[in-house]
């Protein structure tokens, strides 16, 4: 059999790799890829059983395959070329392969880049944004628990300590409800807990300077670079110091709010 | 030539009818800046609807606003069609549940009746009290919501994203039937006394759904209801651009008066699209009235209008609604830097 290369986005980095092999599993990843891009839900498990059958591992299938396929919207939307919409089509479509290799991922290769608790403050009903930001990161390898809307800090602590969580990450559309951020990261630290999570903070009117000056770690101001922040954040080689994404103003959820 | 001493409803129709204002007119949207201003809290305005427009006057009083506004942005239609909505004691009401869970659930929306449905008789009521309030002098701008942004609310947002693909025949229907009560409720509001009807589609946007989507499910309804609205009285249409909508203005203009701009450069606005609609705004709501100092707001207010009034189709706002926290000396800012802009300006 012929070898093939391909060349796809990698969906932890974010730049283009070329992976090369027999030309029955190049075509079986090539066609994943394009379903997922399509937001195909319904042909994703049948093609993701395809592909394990080409001799690919759960994990090639996963990363080159449901999450390349991810990556390359993600890709659009940072270029304006994808919407929300899109990116739902696609994560669903995603998600649909995931029954069919979970069971086949051994612990480590199932290991999350990083556990993350995501919701939306006390006092605020907004759930699209903060959605749009879980999906992007449980496509680049992140296992994330959203506990929605409306969520006191004692709430947001509990599932930290369930979970074991490395990250929360907190939203607030309103400039209202955006001071419950403040009043969040003080309940980590009266429960002790400041040093052991870190602290991303994003929502419409939230800015880099509000979310450094109320103790967070990190801000984004969408949902492609709140996936970068959190790996940054997640590096050995981070230094404790804010960390701001880029200015790329996509993904704001849509706020109703006016 | 312009008169010295327009009424702020002769000010705002100067402008929307490209005709010389005696001034730069001042609108802000103000329902919750307005209710902390006279010390109540939000969800009084659904309780006492002679305190919401008593918190009205005293904006118009204490910072020469040119326009009044109902409370902007109550999803009342979206509530009466079965969707729940939340009144948090001191933040704008939210739509917690939605009642649409599919096609089936389409022959359970009725039509629903302005006059007498959920709370879109009260928020008519207080319509008509800020009409009698202020009389012909002053416009009462008044919030409807179009027909994207209700069924968004009525069905999920995330939801009818995802139906755009998988059933666009549902979405339409869905939205047939938004476009019906909402434009029902929006000509009641001008019969109720309402001159300006302002609209907000922050569902629809660049950030939100592509131009194709916008095209095909948002921008044909909304400028049906727009158009609808006009045919009743309505003396101008103001749409508030939340978010960004760079590609898709050029639509948004149709049968529209007001853009209530938020993140655009001002002056290219008005460049771009003076010959069509009057640009409102945008000084930044939260960075700057709410985060910023008082020389941070005159900075930004005049740099404002030094790039965009001079078209003689612009009214000075902040980008999007002025937040409940926003210090009054912020507004103050905002009004002080006008009224010297029009006295050096038009010596008024």
């Amino acid at each position: 059999m012929t070898t093939e290369i391909l060349s796809i986005i990698d969906p932890v980095t974010g730049g283009t790799r070329e992976i090369s092999g027999p030309s029955n599993q190049i075509a079986a990843l090539r066609e994943l890829i394009g379903l997922v891009e399509r937001g195909d839900h319904n042909k994703v498990p049948t093609a993701t059983e395809k592909a394990l059958e080409t001799g690919l591992s759960a994990l090639e299938v996963l990363m080159n395959g449901l999450q390349a396929g991810l990556a390359v919207v993600g890709e659009r939307f940072k270029r304006q070329k994808a919407f929300i919409p899109e990116v739902l089509m696609t994560a669903r479509a995603m998600k649909a392969g995931m029954p069919v290799l979970k069971p086949l991922l051994t612990a480590t290769q199932g290991k999350p880049q990083g556990v993350v608790v995501l919701g939306t403050v006390k006092g605020d009903l907004h759930d699209v944004g903060r959605g749009i930001v879980g999906t992007m990161m449980e496509g680049a390898g992140f296992q994330v628990h959203d506990v929605g809307v409306n969520v006191a800090p004692e709430v947001f602590i509990a599932k930290i300590k369930e979970v074991n969580a490395d990250i929360i990450g907190m939203s607030a559309l309103l400039s209202t409800t955006m001071m419950m951020q403040k009043a969040t990261i003080q309940a980590l630290r009266d429960a002790g807990m400041r040093d052991t999570v870190k602290v991303m903070s994003g929502g419409a009117p939230v800015t880099a300077a509000f979310a450094e000056e109320v103790g967070a770690d990190g801000w984004a101001p969408d949902a492609l670079t709140a996936v970068e922040a959190a790996k940054v954040l997640m590096g050995t080689d981070w230094n404790g110091k804010f960390v701001s994404g880029a200015a790329l103003s996509r993904a704001r959820a849509p706020a109703a709010a006016c | 030539m312009a008169r010295s001493q327009m009424t702020s409803m002769e000010r705002v129709m100067a402008v929307c009818h490209n005709e010389k204002p005696d001034r730069v007119p001042f609108i802000l949207a103000s329902r919750a800046f307005g209710l902390k201003y006279a010390g109540a809290k939000f969800v009084q305005a659904y309780e006492d609807p002679d305190l919401y427009v008593q918190s009205q006057l005293k904006l118009i009083k204490d910072f020469r606003l040119d326009s009044v506004w109902d409370i902007w942005c109550t999803p009342a239609v979206d509530e009466a069609l079965g969707a729940t909505m939340d009144t948090p004691e001191d933040d704008p009401p939210w739509i917690a549940q939605p009642c649409v869970h599919g096609p089936d659930d389409l022959g359970k929306l009725r039509r629903v009746d302005p006059w007498k449905d959920g709370r879109m008789p009260y928020l008519l009521d207080i319509v008509t009290r800020l009409k009698k309030a202020v009389g012909d002098d002053i416009p009462v701008t008044a919030w409807a919501s179009p027909p994207f942004r209700t069924a968004c609310m009525i069905r999920g947002n995330t939801e009818l994203y995802m139906d755009m693909y998988d059933d666009p025949r549902f979405v339409k229907d869905l939205l047939e039937i938004a476009t019906e009560n909402c434009t029902a409720y929006g000509k009641a509001l001008v019969e109720a006394g309402a001159d300006i009807i302002a609209i907000s589609n922050p569902v629809a946007n660049t950030d939100c759904i592509s131009l194709e989507h916008f095209k095909e499910f948002a921008h044909p309804y909304s400028k049906h209801m727009f158009g609808e609205m006009k045919k009743a009285g309505a003396k101008a249409i103001n749409f508030h651009t939340c978010g960004r909508w760079d590609d898709r203005f050029d639509l948004c203009c149709e049968n529209v008066d007001i853009i209530h701009c938020d993140r655009v450069n001002i002056g290219e606005f008005t460049t771009g699209y003076g010959d069509r609609v009057v640009a409102m705004g945008n000084v930044k709501s939260v960075a700057t009235m709410l985060q910023g100092s008082v020389e941070q707001v005159k900075r930004e207010a005049l740099d404002c209008l030094e790039t965009a009034a001079a078209t003689g189709r612009y009214i000075l706002s902040a980008d999007c609604e002025v937040p409940r926290e926003t210090s009054a000396a912020n507004v103050r800012a905002l009004a002080d830097t006008l009224a010297a802009f029009n006295e050096r300006t038009f010596g008024a």
